[in-house]
């Protein structure tokens, strides 16, 4: 659930409130995207970029 | 060492690149911020920062006149970052269909190029796939070859 903010008087309402809470709603969205990905398709994708570093190194 | 302890727990690393967009009207300090995820995995996120110090939230838009420029640069710090930490693996989506799109874009113009050193993939639902122009991404990785 989103937290509710406030804007103090005299500020601009169409500026959101500046602190960490943008950088920590994208890692929160990171890992939900992470959690819906199909492990196997994840696991495989690792496969392929061990084997371009590999094929790389050659 | 038999003496009792506090439970303790690790902070996920949090690696960070400044840089400055410049205009004639304004500069904007922007900041790129690889959080860990897992081990090898590593969210990027681009922000501004603000004058005392604060990260801007990403919805606010920098109208610099200088995307270009930024991406640019953007590319070139994961660039960096992927040389630095050998075998991670980088990922991002954007904040909002439009910028998502925006990458997408940015990535299929410049995939040839790309994959020269980078292996690029993209995510629909719940899988992943080699990066293809004009595929309806929604997120991406990026590892260094």
């Amino acid at each position: 659930m989103e937290k509710e903010t406030q804007t103090p008087i005299g500020t601009d309402a169409t500026q959101p409130k500046p602190d960490r809470s943008a950088l920590d709603r994208k890692i929160a969205a990171a890992h939900e995207t992470l959690n819906r990905l199909d492990k196997d398709a994840l696991d495989q994708m690792f496969a392929r970029m061990r084997a371009n570093r590999t094929n790389s190194s050659k | 060492m038999n003496e009792t302890n506090y439970p303790f727990r690790v902070n996920p690393i949090e690696i960070r690149y400044d840089f400055d967009s410049v205009s004639e009207e304004k500069t904007v300090k922007k900041t790129v911020i690889f959080s860990q995820l897992t081990t090898d995995l590593f969210n990027v996120a681009l922000l501004d920062v603000l004058e005392d110090g604060l990260l801007s939230d990403d919805l606010v838009v920098t109208n610099n006149q200088d995307l270009r420029t930024v991406l640019a640069t953007v590319i070139r710090i994961i660039d960096s970052f992927l040389t630095d930490f050998p075998g991670k693996t980088v990922f991002f989506q954007g904040s909002d269909d439009r910028r998502t799109r925006l990458y997408r874009i940015v990535i299929s113009r410049e995939i040839d190029l790309i994959r020269k050193q980078f292996t690029v993939e993209g995510v629909i639902g719940e899988h992943t796939e080699s990066f293809a122009p004009d595929r309806p991404y929604n997120s991406f990785f990026i590892s260094k070859n």
